[in-house]
């Protein structure tokens, strides 16, 4: 995206500056201003209920970090199982989506509607992903417990998002359920962008099946799976809908994530100076992703092009 | 494609190989696809029906649970919000990014490379890094709880995104078509609009319906730049109708159906243009 533009540019006019500015006023109103309003915010203890604000530095950013400790319901709890929830997501979202991509580069017939099921889960509402999980998961009336218990898998009808352990991996499984598909999507076409050339030279050579994947493919495909997981990531940790309907951070602050911890401290206890610190940390980390997830593509640009 | 296919065939190993493979990928559709059949299935349901033990596969289905959301639980209201926001919002960035994305593009300015960048990378930003500050905002404008305010923070998050998909869509037209244009006489606008305009129109469509979906879905903000009836959404009434009427999984899942049903069809339609859309053009497609 960084390449120069190909096509023949004109010196700038009114006409210019008049089809840029809608597009930078909106951006700069309801993106960019906000930004720098929390920003400037977490910097002082503005607390909404109160009305004063003055300036504590980065005194909300040592107490998130140290001074609150790490107990449940603190900012560190929260981070740890964001972080927690992240990893697990896409370690088991990348085995699952690079496995169902490689098994559909090899179907030749019928790839495309295999493919379209796949994807279903991709653009429904996280909410309504929640919703079914939530449904089948039901102590009482859901079909998980009653299948469970019918083939001897459970002792006993389970209250899933009332265990600790379980709540999480559930928030997991319905976040894999949800996004495997575009994970699936994204290294499918990685996979089919590669060269010809190399695999029928391999297999000239004599290179088995597994070697040509271990030395080729896998190489090969390296920028795609790097930006593919940077991605994932960067979505993960943001994660909010799914935890807001299945769990709201509990059994007690168990599941809390970063997300929800923002919001609660923000919103509902307005206290606005911590909460935006906490919102500042958060697009630290996603922009150091960004940062090098972008300088990884003009890179990729530069030496292809 | 002979290549491909070649390749592919000695991949797999002759039937049994495909075999496996299918048995796989078939295991991997049914797990897709069951939460959404057992909601849909959940919600043609009487209550009987959805609290009988062993759960039915057959049964006589229904729709009043579909009727009764619409008639008494207000989800008219919030499904005439849900399209009403969702839709001017699409054409608000619509609009407005695709003509940035064309200034950008056809307009040379003073660091207008990098400024471009910077619009498209705004589109990172975690929303819960804007939610208080919109909040404050909107209250200061007198438009929390509206349509408007929502219209108006959907139509602006969805700026860079339509910036993006478009300008990779319009690089790639004839512009000599509308040099020609210009000679014959066309103003800018003109020549836009009688000559761009329609050459655009596939990436259009495909922009519109990834932002259309995107605030269809959009919960965060919803929840908390709204907190009456009156300009709920659909993803924040299902969220909050757990809670008020404790689990009702008749009227919820059919809640749930209607929301994901318009995603699903489009989801289908537009395969294509998904992995452009959600990557920020990591891959290109």
């Amino acid at each position: 995206m960084t390449q120069p533009f190909p096509v023949k540019r004109r010196r700038t006019n009114w006409a210019g500056i008049a089809l840029v500015t809608p597009a930078l006023l909106m951006v700069g109103a309801i993106i960019v201003l906000p930004l720098g309003a929390s920003l400037a915010a977490s910097l002082t203890d503005y607390e909404l209920t109160s009305g004063r604000a003055s300036w504590v530095g980065l005194g909300n950013y040592f107490a998130l970090l140290v001074g609150d400790g790490g107990d449940a319901g603190t900012f560190r709890a929260a981070l740890g199982h964001t972080l927690r929830f992240s990893l697990a997501s896409l370690a088991i979202e990348f085995v699952l989506g690079f496995t169902l991509a490689l098994l559909l580069n090899r179907v030749v017939r019928l790839s495309g509607p295999a493919r379209t099921l796949l994807v279903l889960p991709i653009m429904v509402a996280p909410t309504v992903s929640a919703l079914q999980w939530r449904w089948i998961l039901d102590p009482d009336n859901g079909i998980l417990n009653y299948v469970g218990v019918r083939l001897g898998l459970l002792s006993s009808p389970q209250l899933w998002l009332i265990q600790p352990q379980a709540a999480f991996w559930t928030l997991v499984l319905v976040d894999v359920w949800q996004t495997t598909p575009f994970v699936l999507l994204f290294l499918l076409a990685g996979l089919q962008s590669l060269p010809a050339e190399p695999y029928e030279a391999a297999r000239v050579d004599g290179a088995s099946s597994y070697q040509i994947f271990l030395r080729l493919t896998l190489p090969l495909l390296r920028p795609v799976i790097l930006s593919v997981l940077l991605l994932r990531f960067m979505d993960a940790f943001r994660i909010f809908d799914i935890a807001y309907v299945l769990t709201r951070g509990g059994p007690a602050y168990a599941t809390d994530m970063v997300s929800l911890y923002t919001y609660r401290v923000g919103l509902q206890w307005f206290a606005i100076g911590k909460s935006s610190a906490s919102a500042v940390l958060t697009l630290l980390i996603i922009g150091a992703c960004a940062a090098v997830l972008l300088l990884g593509l003009g890179r990729r640009g530069e030496e292809t092009g | 494609m002979a290549v491909e296919r070649e390749r592919r065939r000695a991949g797999g190993r002759g039937r049994l190989g495909m075999a496996l493979v299918w048995l796989l990928l078939i295991v991997a559709i049914i797990y897709t696809l069951f939460p959404i059949f057992w909601l849909i299935l959940t919600s043609l349901k009487t209550p009987r029906d959805i609290f009988a033990l062993p759960p039915k596969l057959f049964f006589a289905p229904t729709l009043d649970n579909y009727r009764y959301n619409f008639a008494q639980n207000r989800f008219g209201l919030y499904f005439f919000n849900s399209v009403v926001i969702s839709l001017s919002a699409m054409a608000i960035s619509l609009v407005v990014g695709s003509l940035g994305a064309y200034g950008f593009l056809r307009f040379r300015f003073r660091g207008g490379a990098t400024l471009f960048f910077l619009v498209l990378a705004t589109r990172m930003a975690p929303h819960v890094a804007l939610i208080i500050p919109l909040f404050v905002m909107l209250n200061a404008a007198g438009i929390t709880d509206t349509r408007t305010g929502l219209i108006l923070v959907y139509a602006a998050l969805n700026v860079p995104l339509v910036m993006w998909i478009m300008s990779g869509f319009l690089e790639e037209l004839p512009w000599e078509l509308e040099d020609a244009a210009r000679i014959d006489g066309c103003s800018y606008f003109g020549a836009l609009w009688r000559v761009i305009l329609p050459m655009a129109r596939a990436g259009l469509a495909a922009v519109a319906v990834f932002t259309f979906i995107a605030n269809w879905n959009e919960f965060l903000m919803a929840l908390v730049l709204t907190s009456t009836e009156a300009p709920r959404t659909m993803p924040v009434a299902l969220a909050l109708f757990n809670t008020e009427f404790g689990v009702r999984w008749d009227y919820l899942s059919a809640a749930g159906v209607t929301l994901m049903l318009p995603t699903l069809a489009f989801t289908f339609l537009m395969q294509k243009y998904i992995v452009r859309g959600l990557t920020f053009g990591a891959v290109k497609s």
